[in-house]
């Protein structure tokens, strides 16, 4: 069916999987932001050298991986032949039919396919080892200061948990609805671009339905049961920082200050 | 038609973490015009095993034929030929209704193939399946939702195929509606000639309505057996979880406290009240 793997969670008892949610979002987080600083070949080097370990260590195999970002090597050829045409610096040493090729086009379409890779492959990671319900924790812990500016914190973080939580259902709603109307004879894979843009109401009509419905059960259900939002509500399941986290989280920090502090 | 499974193996998400293997090598055949129910417990397959019938899956192994169509792991050409002819409805196939009206609903369908059906067809059809005509004018979501599974039904009947294809069809169905539905089915078969294959997990209409059981057990088929045969078989039972139909049930207590021993041939209530009046008056 879908091997598209972005956002999915896959069940170990990796290292990384073991990691306080937020651990993981802060080094995510900051990670991001040093792909963006980097602008040596040394700092590259060690982003994809933590990109690749932290891969190696959540013990899933590199295969599944690599095959279910397939969408996303596309839009990585894609970007990278888009900067090699209309980027113009350095100097021009080919001219092909009124367009220039120069050599810091190469650099800058390997720079920014290089971070897009890196920001795809480590949110990759941390959707892998974190279930959705515990980054979704994870975000309103941490955006908890904002309260005190009277920002709905917890219901963000809800509506967040709740769309993360009815993915999946979707997702095999659209499976069981395609193969319904697929044996009623409706073809969305030949024809007219027309004719298969028509095809997709079939599908997505009952889809919006039954999600509606949904959630109107949903709401019924969490009123019945007395759900007030944030007021005076406890935790289930309390986030706890470990002795790994400190250390984790203080290497992977030292790591991204020495390389604000050296400009790579 | 004829539907052979020939040593088929399938697995969902092949390759990858999630990878799940849905069905062990399953060789069974279904005789054209013949009425078989599939039983087994929750997961055990059956769903995976009927949506190989019109190609909806491919067997990771082996081979699906059906008429003369061949399903192999490379899929088939002719697929919407194939499906034209084995109708199929999901369970719960009210969540696949969308057209403006029951109309259009049931003509969806036959558009797809290209099909004319006239008005009285259409008519005679939606009593088939049990409807008030004024109901093809309505929008299909403010209907019941047994009135929903209905059009969902006539739905696939309109194409008029040759087999058909169940995954529990009277699921949350009331007890007179049920009844009428696999009715409509049992008629499809004997007037018809429809093959008709159908997931339940309701073992008095396996008694009722099968000619044949064919059972699923952790992806691995047990049987096909003749209803009567299967239920008299206690360790197949003890083994796949599977519960008598009611009718047995009373008849083995009545055996088993009153040592009255009355066979089953598809009695009814009254007939075997009599029955049992008559053993008693004899003793
Ligand atoms: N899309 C899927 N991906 C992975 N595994 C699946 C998928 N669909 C079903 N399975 C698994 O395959 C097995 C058989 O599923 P199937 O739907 O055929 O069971 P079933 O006998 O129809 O059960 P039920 O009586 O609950 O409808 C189950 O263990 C299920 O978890
Ligand atoms: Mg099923």
């Amino acid at each position: 069916m879908n091997s598209f793997i972005i956002g999915q969670y896959v069940p170990k008892i990796s290292w990384i999987h073991q990691l306080d949610p937020r651990t993981k979002l802060i080094i995510v987080f900051s990670y991001v932001i040093v792909i963006f600083a980097a602008d040596s070949a040394l700092g590259y080097g060690i982003l994809l050298a933590l990109a690749f370990l932290s891969t190696y260590l959540i013990q899933i195999p590199f295969k599944f991986i690599a095959k279910g970002l397939k969408p996303v090597w596309w839009i990585m050829v894609f970007t990278f032949i888009l900067h090699l045409i209309f980027t113009r610096q350095g100097d021009m040493f080919i001219s092909v039919l009124g367009f220039g090729l120069y050599d810091g086009a190469i650099i800058k379409a390997i720079e920014i396919s290089l971070r897009f890779f890196l920001l795809i492959l480590m949110t990759t990671v941390l959707t892998l080892t974190t279930t959705p319900i515990a980054i979704t924790d994870a975000v309103e812990t941490l955006l908890g200061p904002f309260k005190k500016l009277k920002l709905p914190v917890h219901e963000l973080a809800m509506m967040m948990s709740i769309s993360l939580r009815f993915i999946p259902t979707l997702m095999q709603e659209m499976d069981k609805i395609t193969k319904a109307q697929a044996s009623r004879g409706l073809d969305f894979k030949t024809g007219t671009l027309k004719d298969r843009a028509k095809a997709v109401l079939p599908l997505f009509i009952p889809l919006f339905i039954n999600a509606f419905r949904r959630a109107e059960d949903l709401a019924v259900a969490m009123d019945a049961r007395g759900y007030q939002g944030a007021y005076n509500r406890t935790k289930f399941r309390e986030l706890k920082f470990t002795g790994l986290d400190y250390i984790i989280g203080l290497f992977v920090i030292t790591v991204f200050a020495v390389f604000f502090m050296t400009g790579t | 038609m004829d539907i052979s499974f020939n040593q088929v193996s399938f697995t969902y998400q092949k390759g990858t973490p999630f990878e799940h293997h849905a069905l062990h090598n399953v060789s069974t055949s279904i005789s054209s015009g013949t009425m078989t129910a599939v039983i087994g417990q929750t997961g055990s397959g059956k769903s995976t095993f009927i949506q190989h019938v019109n190609g909806l899956y491919y067997p990771t192994e082996g081979s699906v034929e059906v008429g003369d169509f061949t399903i192999t792991q490379d899929g088939l050409k002719s697929i919407k030929k194939l499906r034209q002819q084995v109708g199929m409805v999901f369970q719960y196939p009210e969540h696949q209704l969308f057209e403006e009206n029951v109309r259009q609903e049931l003509l969806f369908g036959p558009r797809n193939f290209g099909l004319e059906v006239s008005d009285s067809r259409l008519n005679e059809i939606f009593n088939m399946v049990g409807l008030p005509n004024e109901v093809l004018e309505k929008s299909p979501f403010e209907l019941s939702g047994g009135q929903k599974r209905r059009v969902a039904i006539a739905s696939v009947l309109v194409l008029e195929p040759k087999v058909l294809i169940l995954d529990e069809p009277t699921a949350g169905l009331d007890p007179a509606g049920k009844q009428q539905i696999m009715n409509l089915f049992k008629s499809l078969q004997v007037e018809k000639q429809m093959t008709v294959v159908w997931i339940t997990h309701d073992m008095t209409e396996v008694l009722t309505y099968a000619d044949n059981v064919i059972v699923f057990h952790e992806g691995k088929l047990m049987g096909p057996a003749a209803p009567k045969a299967l239920f008299r078989n206690k360790e197949l039972l003890a083994q796949t979880s599977l519960n008598k139909p009611s009718v047995l049930k009373f008849l083995d207590e009545l055996k088993d406290q009153i040592g009255v021993s009355i066979n089953y041939n598809d009695q009814s209530a009254i007939e075997l009240a009599d029955e049992i009046i008559k053993v008693g008056e004899k003793s």
